[in-house]
């Protein structure tokens, strides 16, 4: 079990570590313009000069994935940050006091999930307008419900404990035991719920994209270039394979490391 | 002799079956009409059967307990507590000296050097030595956490410690050895002990007067002598008899 956590451990660091790198590259540099177009080289094969070929307006298709996932990457990191710190927030006051704001916040938090995520950031979007900061906006506010369960959870576990009455009768006062001595015990839970929300929020995105309510022309991202590339299946699939082999590595990065991490437990 | 805790004429109520919509909940007593001082230097013990009070009393006095009449009086700073079981009483993600300096720095009042020099002097009072303060409590042997559990009441030099069974979950050689540095802080620091134990050995040994409870109630309270010589009530004679 041990060794096996930490193969996935070694596999998905490694894994992640190549595609940040990648994505870090990509803000300063990358072979080409991702926007330029050039109406001479529409659709040419993977080459030496155009790794992973070019698209139906000749831009290089390694630039824009690597654009991309950029993209993707920063829109999935702020959603997670927006959900597991409202989540940490939430859940926590939740679980530690309990009583009737428990009650209430845990059925709002239910209903939210109860509805389908999608056609809630649909309507966000709808009604927001397409955008960068409203599809982070509204993914975040999707993804705070599943923080805030498993941190309500841990922390009403760890309330009865007795190194938590203990600080109590010292006569710490309720932020302290919440974030000094609760939160670090939920730490390795939070972690693994960090890297699926990760992989979440990159899918999601994707999907929106996909639909055309994310993120908008000229500009790239997984999820639109995927959408186009649909069109071209037949004649020019590596369009399709290219960016889909993106969306994959980006996610089994961080699963694999997830998948570690619990095992790990 | 001074006093340090007086316990007058406690009542204290515990709610039973609560509903959200509000339904009849009964109200249960718990302790009934409990009197008794502890003086300064001085272990009291109290022993009586599961179910019989005992922790909701060192909740009452600790100031947990919310539904209770009757007056306690503290004449010292608030009192520490040493819990029975010392695998959960210690916060496993953080070190033996992170344990200890928080509780200074709960009590304020003190700059970090010297926080850091107080926490290796409780260390070696409690035989185990500066070099523990980076050690997980997962690292730490049952009798070692114990230590560790006493060096967290100790430290803010408390007058009342309560130690709810703090050496039935240890083996037999490894109490002793508890014991005897129970005994010795408070000979150190002038404590004052609330000790909790079904095991009437060990209050033989480290008591001077024992409170026996039975369902809420204080049936007796004597000397240690007295008690183990001269037992009055029928519940002391029936503990006794069950001990030897």
């Amino acid at each position: 079990m041990k060794k096996r956590a930490d193969a996935f451990l070694f596999a998905g660091g490694a894994i992640s570590f190549i595609m940040v790198c990648v994505i870090v590259m990509g803000w300063f540099w990358t072979p080409y313009d991702p926007t330029a177009m050039d109406a001479g080289a529409k659709f040419s094969h993977p080459s030496l000069q155009h790794l992973l070929g070019t698209d139906n307006f000749g831009r290089d298709i390694f630039s824009r994935v690597v654009d991309g996932a950029g993209t993707s990457f920063v829109i999935a990191l702020c959603v997670v940050a927006i959900g597991c710190v409202a989540g940490i927030i939430i859940g926590s006051l939740c679980g530690y006091y309990g009583g009737l704001p428990d009650l209430i916040l845990t059925r709002v938090c239910d209903s939210i999930t109860a509805f389908p995520a999608f056609l809630l950031a649909l309507v966000i979007v709808t009604v927001a307008g397409p955008g960068t900061e409203n599809i982070i906006l509204a993914l975040g506010i999707l993804f705070i419900p599943s923080f805030a369960r498993i941190v309500r959870s841990e922390f009403a576990r760890c309330r009865e404990l007795n190194y938590i009455k203990s600080a109590k009768i010292m006569g710490a006062g309720g932020f302290r035991i919440m974030f000094r001595h609760i939160l670090p015990n939920t730490l390795p839970v939070l972690f693994s719920a960090v890297t699926i929300g990760f992989n979440n929020a990159v899918l999601s995105e994707a999907s929106m994209s996909f639909l055309g309510i994310g993120i908008q022309p000229p500009y790239a991202s997984l999820g639109s270039m995927l959408s186009d590339s649909q069109s071209f299946l037949y004649s020019a699939p590596w369009y399709a394979l290219g960016t889909g082999g993106a969306i994959v590595l980006l996610i089994l990065g961080f699963s694999l490391l997830g998948e570690g991490l619990q095992l790990k437990r | 002799m001074e006093s340090i805790l007086e316990v007058r004429h406690l009542n204290s109520y515990y709610q039973e079956g609560r509903s959200l919509f509000g339904g009849r909940s009964k109200r249960r007593q718990v302790l009934h009409d409990v009197s008794f001082t502890i003086n300064s230097g001085e272990t009291v013990g109290l022993v009586g059967e599961s179910g019989s009070g005992k922790t909701t009393l060192c909740r009452a006095v600790l100031g947990l307990l919310k539904d209770y009449d009757g007056e306690i009086i503290h004449h010292s700073q608030h009192p520490q507590m040493v819990f029975q079981d010392p695998f959960s009483s210690l916060n496993p993600v953080r070190s033996v000296g992170w344990i200890l300096e928080e509780a200074l720095k709960i009590q304020g009042g003190r700059s970090s050097p010297e926080r850091k020099a107080l926490v290796n002097e409780v260390l070696n009072q409690v035989g185990l030595g500066p070099e523990y303060a980076d050690r997980l409590p997962g690292d730490l042997s049952g009798g070692q956490r114990q230590r560790v559990s006493i060096a967290a009441a100790v430290i803010t030099r408390p007058k009342l410690i309560i130690a709810d069974e703090p050496v039935s979950a240890l083996d037999v050689t490894i109490q002793a050895q508890i014991l005897r540095l129970l005994y010795s802080l408070k000979k150190q620091y002038e404590l004052s002990y609330l000790f909790i134990s079904h095991d009437l050995n060990v209050i033989y040994q480290i008591c001077d007067r024992v409170l026996v409870m039975q369902q809420g109630v204080i049936v007796e309270q004597n000397s240690v002598e007295d008690i183990f010589e001269h037992p009055q009530h029928p519940y002391t004679k029936q503990l006794l008899k069950a001990a030897q």
